[in-house]
């Protein structure tokens, strides 16, 4: 903001929104995780419809760690049974180090 | 180009320079050259509705040769939304109004104001409540009724953790064995539901004694005393029922009270009528006798003799603004001035509070008579038409929700353009009854007077916030992590 300038605590934040707004930045949904997925798994918010998951099936998804567990995924995914035992080495607190995440490629 | 609309805003200026405040989203903002600019275009080019300006983009564009700048400043009022294009909602919604309640099932209650009695060994001359009766014969809370107040108030504030009893009456000590039980019970039962609950009490201060301020010192009971000032101006209005002046006998209480009551604190209340004395008068004795704050109301009268006439408002409102000059200079030492008309609208402005109703009557807040009837508020009390359930059948949800309907300030189009929209949203609605003849409407009595004072406000908040921001943080209540603690 140039020309005007929030004085207030109620204009300082909604400036702060704002400021997000123009820089975007990924930022985990407040949402209620939907599907099997938490709320800072990579991956889902691709599609955070809560409608359809079908991106969440396509295969390169499914190694994500989201889906591991006991989530109501109908068969049992890679990474139950991780061959990439390495994967997620970089990533030990996934709120701040989900970027780090590798992909594993079938 | 599109039509723009600068909505709902007041500008104002402090030491020659440019402010505005915009009621829709709660901010106020400081302007440079550039936005004060489109803001004295929009005034005298664009079409005005209530307190919006109408105006074409292009035209203005047109004028300042669609320089970037102009396009840039324009460009953050419409990211603040205080600029709209018309027809067009803005993104982000900071401009919208609370809705009314789609259905109130399980609405919390977290206020209840006690009438202890409905009755007062005062006869003020200008008491809405008709010599403390309000239109019905003596009656008087009992045991059972306080009791069971306190069980229905546990139950129905649902998950809130914290609840407030206000002690109301008439006088409420005149009930005073009842009043001791309401807490004691009140205190047992918060305990045994885990929830903390607040008293506070609003008395005459004619019937104060020493046993009677140790139990408000121990249940921490916040205590509003009724005086309106010095002697003088005091035993004009405040008789007993023989008609002497109640000053002195108050007055000694109050030193009392005053002295052995640190737990909570205790403030007083002018009500002030037709030829009142000067209020820093009032407020400079009334401090000086300990209190915390004093704060000023005028009187719900339509008698001439009483009632304020517009004369009388302006010099009101310009008393207020002297005094908010002496609170600049108390704030900006780190000081307090217990002036507390003026601290509520700072902490409001700082805020930037959004409400769709005046009040919290019958969201929160609900008055129980002394038979156990729940009423819209204490002004509205023994008021069928202001029934609202009672405290062994609950709360009439249905009918509550028809009355937040009808109250909603979306309902009131005056307001809609209006810069106070969320801040006044169409005031008391007790007034409004009284004075426009119909609760459902503004207080359009108190319009022009709310907009200066609320200017009054702004330009005593920026005046502050220059100087000692940490000032108006502190009295809204907001800490370190920017959190808003009440």
């Amino acid at each position: 903001m140039e020309h005007i300038k929030p004085l207030n605590w109620k204009g300082k934040r909604l400036q702060s929104r704002i400021d997000v707004k123009k820089k975007p930045e990924v930022e985990g949904l407040s949402l209620l995780p939907m599907g099997c997925a938490t709320l800072f798994d990579p991956g889902w918010e691709t599609d955070f419809s809560g409608m359809v998951l079908d991106g969440l099936c396509q295969p390169h998804y499914r190694d994500i760690y989201g889906c591991y567990g006991d989530c109501w995924w109908a068969a049992q995914v890679p990474d139950g049974l991780t061959n990439y035992g390495s994967y997620s080495d970089e990533c030990p607190v996934a709120a701040n180090d989900w970027r780090k995440l590798q992909y594993v490629k079938p | 180009m599109p039509t723009m609309r600068l909505s709902n805003y007041i500008d104002f200026e402090v030491d020659g320079r440019p402010y505005l405040f915009h009621g829709l989203t709660g901010t106020i903002i400081a302007l440079d050259d550039v936005a004060a600019d489109i803001v004295s275009f929009a005034k005298q080019n664009g079409e005005r509705v209530g307190d919006s300006m109408i105006f074409e983009a292009e035209a203005y564009f047109g004028q300042t040769n669609g320089q970037k700048n102009h396009r840039q400043a324009l460009q953050e009022l419409v990211y603040l939304e205080i600029l709209q294009y018309e027809g067009k909602s803005p993104e982000q919604g900071f401009t919208l109004t609370p809705p009314a309640p789609r259905h109130t099932e399980r609405m919390p209650v977290k206020t209840l104001v006690m009438h202890l009695v409905n009755e007062c060994n005062l006869r003020c001359t200008y008491c809405y409540a008709g010599d403390g009766e309000y239109g019905a014969p003596k009656k008087y809370l009992s045991r059972e009724v306080a009791e069971q107040a306190v069980r229905f108030l546990m139950e129905n504030s649902y998950e809130e953790k914290e609840v407030t009893l206000v002690l109301f009456g008439g006088e409420p000590f005149l009930n005073w064995e009842v009043l001791k039980h309401l807490v004691e019970y009140g205190s047992e039962q918060g305990r045994i539901w885990g929830k903390k609950v607040n008293y506070s009490l609003t008395t005459n201060g004619t019937l104060l004694s020493e046993e009677k301020v140790r139990f408000l010192e121990q249940y921490r009971v916040g205590v509003s005393v009724s005086m309106d000032g010095t002697k003088e101006a005091h035993d004009r209005h405040r008789l007993f029922a023989g008609g002497q002046g109640s000053y002195e006998k108050i007055s000694r209480n109050v030193f009392q009270l005053i002295e052995g009551h640190r737990s909570a604190p205790v403030g007083s209340r002018v009500t002030v009528s037709k030829g009142f004395e000067k209020v820093e008068k009032s407020l400079v004795h009334l401090l000086a006798k300990g209190f915390y704050e004093v704060g000023f109301a005028p009187v719900t009268e339509t008698d001439d003799r009483l009632a304020l006439d517009e004369q009388d408002m302006r010099d009101l409102l310009e008393q207020f603004e002297d005094i908010a000059d002496l609170y600049i200079d108390y704030a900006v030492n780190d000081r307090y001035l217990g002036f507390s008309n003026l601290t509520n609208l700072l902490k409001e402005l700082h805020i930037g509070t959004n409400k769709a109703y005046g009040c919290g009557a019958g969201l929160g807040f609900f008055a129980v008579s002394p038979d156990g009837g729940l009423y819209l508020c204490h002004r509205f009390n023994e008021d069928e038409r202001f029934k609202l359930g009672d405290i062994y059948e609950g709360v009439n949800r249905q009918r509550q929700r028809d009355l937040l309907d009808e109250l909603h300030v979306d309902r009131k189009e005056s307001c809609t353009t209006c810069a106070l929209k969320h801040i006044c949203s169409g005031g008391c609605y007790y007034e409004a009854m009284e004075r426009q003849g119909d609760y459902r409407r503004p207080n359009a009595h108190y319009c022009d007077w709310m907009h200066e004072w609320i200017t009054v406000g702004l330009v005593t908040y920026v005046r502050i916030m220059e100087k000692n921001p940490a000032f108006l943080d502190r009295i809204a209540g907001i800490g370190k992590e920017g959190c808003v603690s009440n």
